[in-house]
């Protein structure tokens, strides 16, 4: 499938756990912090910022970090492997051109961007930043996709009925 | 129904509501999967530059690496 999209949002929402997408829309340098080194990553216009709320919750704190990232560029904090905060996070962050999505995996703990932990539900979807667009592949049928903005609040709107 | 609002309904799913058994039988996220974490630390490699305009030393791991201080692509690899 390959949808359109600019500075709205798609939502992938499954039974319980979604997914927002966002393009970078812009050049710049993002910085990884771990805890031992900090990393800089360049992310181009077309690259994808994906939050991922492995068990859902709430869409706004999905908007904010990935307007934190791509409107304030904050950096991205990595947890050590086996930090207790890990089982706490209930959305995940990441930003590169080309993001899968993967429940075997700790969250938070991944310095690599092309990763996101997310719910079994959700796993196995791969994003892929095109320009003015987002190509999907992996995903289940189950799952709903539509556009979110939140210029005046929360918005939903339907994706072209031609996206393939 | 483009752009059609939905006001008090932007809660796809609490976290704290519903968490039951099944959900956990389904979600392989905590702690990792059921052999493990995958294990990728040794794979992220970054490059040494320094920041020609700022003067700033940075570790970058893009092809096009970029000042995270000042944006500038004005480096020089160490």
């Amino acid at each position: 499938m390959i949808v359109p999209l600019r500075d709205e949002f798609l939502l992938i929402s499954g039974t319980r756990s979604f997914l927002l997408v966002a393009k970078a829309n812009a050049r710049f340098a993002l910085r990884i912090e771990t805890a031992d080194k900090e990393y800089s990553q360049t992310i181009e216009p077309t690259d994808l910022i994906v939050v991922s709320a492995p068990e859902g919750g709430a869409l706004e704190p999905a908007i904010m970090l990935a307007e934190f990232v791509r409107t304030y560029r904050m950096p991205l904090i990595v947890l050590p492997k086996d930090h207790p905060g890990s089982k706490h996070f209930s959305y995940l962050v990441s930003a590169a051109a080309e993001i899968h999505t993967s429940c075997a995996i700790r969250r938070g703990t991944h310095p690599e961007q092309h990763l996101v932990c997310s719910s079994g539900e959700l796993a196995g979807v791969t994003l892929a930043g095109l320009p003015g667009q987002v190509g999907i592949s992996g995903l289940p049928k189950t799952c709903v996709v539509k556009y979110v903005t939140s210029h005046r609040g929360i918005e939903y709107s339907e994706i072209p009925d031609n996206s393939r | 129904m483009a752009g059609g609002s939905r006001p008090g309904s932007d809660t796809i799913k609490s976290s704290h509501e519903d968490v039951d058994n099944e959900v956990t039988k389904q979600m392989c996220t905590v702690g990792g999967g059921p052999t493990g974490d995958l294990d990728f630390d040794e794979r992220v490699k970054g490059k040494k530059y320094r920041c020609n305009d700022c003067g700033e030393k940075f570790e970058s791991v893009s092809k096009h690496p970029m000042c995270a201080s000042c944006q500038s692509e004005n480096v020089t690899a160490l």
